[in-house]
């Protein structure tokens, strides 16, 4: 029946666990960059929290090599931030 | 729709905002998205065709580009844009100095048939700007696709029907993408005037 042939449901994808998160993320992101950063409030970064837990979901879930070798490149400006960030904290 | 021909595409943005110029007063803005669209596990590549559209939204930037980011989220965009199966961000960045914004996403797409598997490799610019002759209210959008074929001489004369079925289904999910977008920029327009949708 036509009906239920379009009903088919997406298939489970590598990232499906982590959908709850990358929502609220989203939700987050939006509504910041409609209400903040296009008017020029982007001083302060937001949805931080939010980030941080989805990203996390993505490194326990995300099979395929090439693109985790994106999320690899944020942990590598996360270490050089802090090294930089340090010593002139400190004082 | 099985898992083995979706294809995921890492898509990069950078959205450098509008700025002020404090010497005359006057208000610029700047370019303002740039997006690649890469098909990962590709190689050389030897022949390419290349297709560029424009398309003005009589929409402002601050709209435009808010409704290109929120346009895979929406349940009804969804059903419109059934290609799209999955959209991830692997990567963001705000340079808070200079307003900034860094992302990086991976879309996974379904391809049908032959289409963008193994020897084609997509890559697509999109860019959107205040329209010059109505900055305050509209917004052009600049999209160039291009298309390449990896260099198999035997695969060429197929590869090359490949190529224009993809190019073909291309411009349809981009028609598809602009009524999305329309969509989108009307409901946050209502939303930003407080009128419930």
């Amino acid at each position: 029946m036509g009906i239920l042939r379009e009903k088919k449901p997406s298939p489970p994808s590598a990232t499906s666990p982590c959908a709850h998160l990358r929502s609220a993320y989203y939700d987050c992101f939006n509504r910041w960059y409609t209400e903040k950063f296009v008017k020029g409030q982007w001083q302060k970064e937001e949805c931080v929290v939010e980030w941080r837990k989805y990203r996390t979901c993505l490194s326990e879930h995300l099979q395929d090599k090439q693109l985790s070798t994106f999320l690899e490149a944020e942990d590598d400006n996360d270490v050089a931030k802090v090294e930089l960030g340090g010593p002139s904290a400190s004082y | 729709m099985s898992k083995s021909n979706a294809q995921t595409i890492v898509f990069v943005s950078t959205h450098p905002v509008k700025f002020l110029d404090l010497d005359d007063g006057s208000a610029h803005q700047s370019i303002v998205s740039e997006r690649w669209l890469r098909l990962q596990s590709c190689w050389k590549i030897e022949m390419v065709k290349a297709y560029s559209q424009e398309h003005v939204y009589r929409h402002p930037w601050e709209i435009v580009t808010s409704a290109s980011w929120r346009k895979f989220s929406d349940a009804e965009n969804k059903r419109i844009l059934s290609h799209i199966l999955e959209v991830d961000t692997l990567n963001q960045k705000l340079d808070t100095k200079c307003g900034k914004l860094y992302t990086t996403r991976a879309i996974t797409i379904h391809a049908p048939g032959p289409c963008l598997q193994k020897f084609i490799e997509v890559e697509e610019k999109i860019r959107y700007d205040p329209h010059p002759d109505n900055p305050s209210e509209w917004t052009v959008c600049r999209q160039e696709t291009s298309i390449h074929i990896k260099p198999l001489s035997a695969l060429a004369s197929m590869a090359e029907k490949v190529e224009q079925k993809c190019a073909e289904k291309f411009l349809q999910n981009s028609a598809k993408g602009r009524e999305v977008m329309e969509r989108m920029c009307k409901y946050l327009e209502a939303e930003a005037r407080g009128i419930p949708f």
